[in-house]
């Protein structure tokens, strides 16, 4: 196994992990102020979105001509 | 740098901006900007990229291009769009005039899961785990068939309180979607769950296996 | 209790034991932290400007993940650095309260829940556990994957007879890996695989879960991961990875049913 990662906070920690926990774990204390569930809808589409073209789209489809980095 | 690809359309020109420029075959359009070399890549610089695709979707919807990808010119780009026009205009198809909504369903369990304390309440905690599961998955199953006449994909979210379910519905459907989830909720007295959106499918784009 | 109109209180987390006073910590936009006494509990807290951090700030800007990013890191950060050597338990995002009356008054009132709550993960961390299958050799449609992380044990428990296809022994494999950790672990959770648009990994994703582990058994927690990871390399391609230690983010919630512990459901 790859060395077992220690994280201790920083940039490393992946922005979906954060999120998976701070939104969809942790406890809630008093209802007055919380995400609604449209809240919680967006922030994940609007983190998909955003994530998505970061790591997934194939650039070998876009063809030989491209010049990547 | 590309940012898009979306269908052609007159409105697009609303989008343009300083930095932001279109490329309109009157087919596909494309959005980028002129960089002088490529973006830095940290979050920061990523999560900008994503703001202007967020503005995008605002006004129709898109492909995201791989965050980074360069061209020397625009006569590379119209290249690029002609050597891919049918597989693009299909997968802008699979989403255009089409939301998503999101089903919020009740969880069937409350709290961690306890490991057995013993091998024989070990079949015990996976029997009841499972009894869980089906109570679940029945649910889902049963939003499934009733989605069935109006949701043409649909993909698992993660879990928020309880499970939740996306699905890609053509905007004309939209309504008796809602209607036909609002009256299973009335049928079976299942307070609850809860719909969000219509939402931009942004769940369901770029997944297209080409 | 102070009433500030200048600012908004930002929850962090909550500690057992009474204490006030500031932490010598940096939260959210650099600003301090302290704790604030409610009975014999301790919230962790931080004063931000409520035109920034604020319900309506939230109620514009969290699904920006430009503005949610430094704010979910500060959060985490806080609770981070506690639970190096504290146990601590976490609270979602965003937990804000207009002044300390209301935050007392809530966390008053949900008081036992949250001992019990701080009781059940009082001297244990969360640790999160990906399976990853290294290689497509077959590119498979991704919709053999099961579509959420509980089917696993649902799964485990109707593959007796199965064998076949590598895809499910692949499956079985990534649910020894689950219970492995879990005979480890004080409490196991299994989410949804992560969507690789947002995870930025290419491998698929076979399993996704969080262990609450005992500190001082957190060691041998890891030696059965390096282990499973061999195993499950050799046998089926897999890799085990493990992150942490986590606070407790998985494990918060209030149970209302009971335990399941040797006596039966």
């Amino acid at each position: 196994m790859t060395d077992l990662e220690r994280i201790s906070g920083g940039d490393d920690i992946a922005l979906v992990d954060l999120v998976d926990r701070l939104i969809g774990g942790g406890v809630v204390v008093g209802g007055d102020i919380v995400l609604s569930l449209a809240g919680v809808d967006l922030v994940y589409l609007g983190l998909r979105l955003v994530l998505a073209p970061a790591h997934e789209v194939d650039v070998a489809a876009l063809g030989n001509s491209v010049s990547r980095r | 740098m590309l940012y898009a690809i979306v269908p052609s359309s007159a409105g697009l020109s609303a989008l343009r901006t300083e930095e932001l420029h279109v490329h309109d075959d009157g087919e596909l359009a494309v959005f980028f900007e002129h960089r002088a070399g490529p973006p830095a890549r940290t979050m920061k610089e990523v999560l900008s990229f994503g703001r202007t695709l967020q503005q995008i979707w605002a006004r129709t919807s898109l492909l995201p291009i791989q965050f980074g990808t360069e061209l020397d010119d625009e006569d590379e780009l119209a290249g690029l769009l002609s050597e891919h026009r049918h597989e693009w205009l299909s997968r802008l198809g699979r989403v255009c005039e089409r939301s998503e909504l999101i089903v919020h369903l009740p969880k069937a369990t409350v709290g961690p899961e306890h490991p057995p304390a013993s091998a024989d309440s070990g079949r015990d905690y996976l029997t009841a785990i499972a009894e869980r599961v089906r109570t679940e998955d029945r649910l889902v199953d049963e939003l499934r068939e009733l989605l069935a006449p109006f949701a043409e994909d649909e993909r698992a979210l993660p879990a928020v309180e309880g499970p939740r379910r996306t699905f890609l519905v053509p905007d004309r459907h939209v309504e008796a979607a809602r209607a036909a989830i609002a009256g299973w909720v009335d049928r079976a007295g299942l307070d609850e769950v809860r719909v969000t959106g219509p939402w931009p499918p942004f769940s369901f784009c770029g997944e297209v296996v080409p | 209790m102070t009433s500030n109109g200048d600012s908004v209180l930002h929850a962090y987390g909550v500690v057992e034991g009474a204490g006030a006073g500031d932490l010598p910590l940096t939260g959210i936009g650099q600003t301090p932290v302290r704790l604030v006494e409610v009975g014999d509990l301790s919230i962790i807290v931080g004063d931000l400007p409520p035109s920034e951090y604020g319900e309506a700030a939230w109620a514009e800007h969290a699904q920006d993940p430009a503005w949610l990013e430094p704010v979910a890191r500060g959060h985490h950060d806080v609770l981070q650095t506690l639970v190096e050597d504290a146990d601590v338990l976490p609270l979602r995002l965003p937990g804000i309260y207009p002044d300390e009356q209301t935050l007392s008054d809530a966390f008053t009132s949900a008081h036992d829940d949250l001992i019990e709550r701080l009781c059940f993960v009082s001297g244990h961390r969360e640790w999160s556990v990906h399976v990853f299958l290294e290689s497509e050799d077959t590119g498979e449609p991704e919709t053999a994957t099961p579509a959420s992380g509980r089917d696993y044990l649902l799964m485990r428990k109707q593959q007796v007879e199965q064998k076949g296809s590598s895809q499910q022994e692949r499956q079985v494999l990534a649910i020894e890996v689950y219970e492995g950790l879990n005979r480890t672990s004080r409490a196991s959770v299994v989410n949804l695989v992560q969507d690789r648009a947002l995870s930025g990994r290419t491998e698929p994703m076979l399993l996704n879960s969080a262990h609450l582990v005992a500190r001082d058994e957190e060691q041998d927690f890891l030696a059965v991961a390096v282990d499973l990871d061999h195993y499950v390399g050799a046998t089926g391609g897999l890799r085990v990875e493990v992150s942490g230690p986590w606070p407790p983010y998985n494990f918060t919630h209030v149970s209302d049913e009971p335990r399941m512990d040797g006596g039966g459901p």
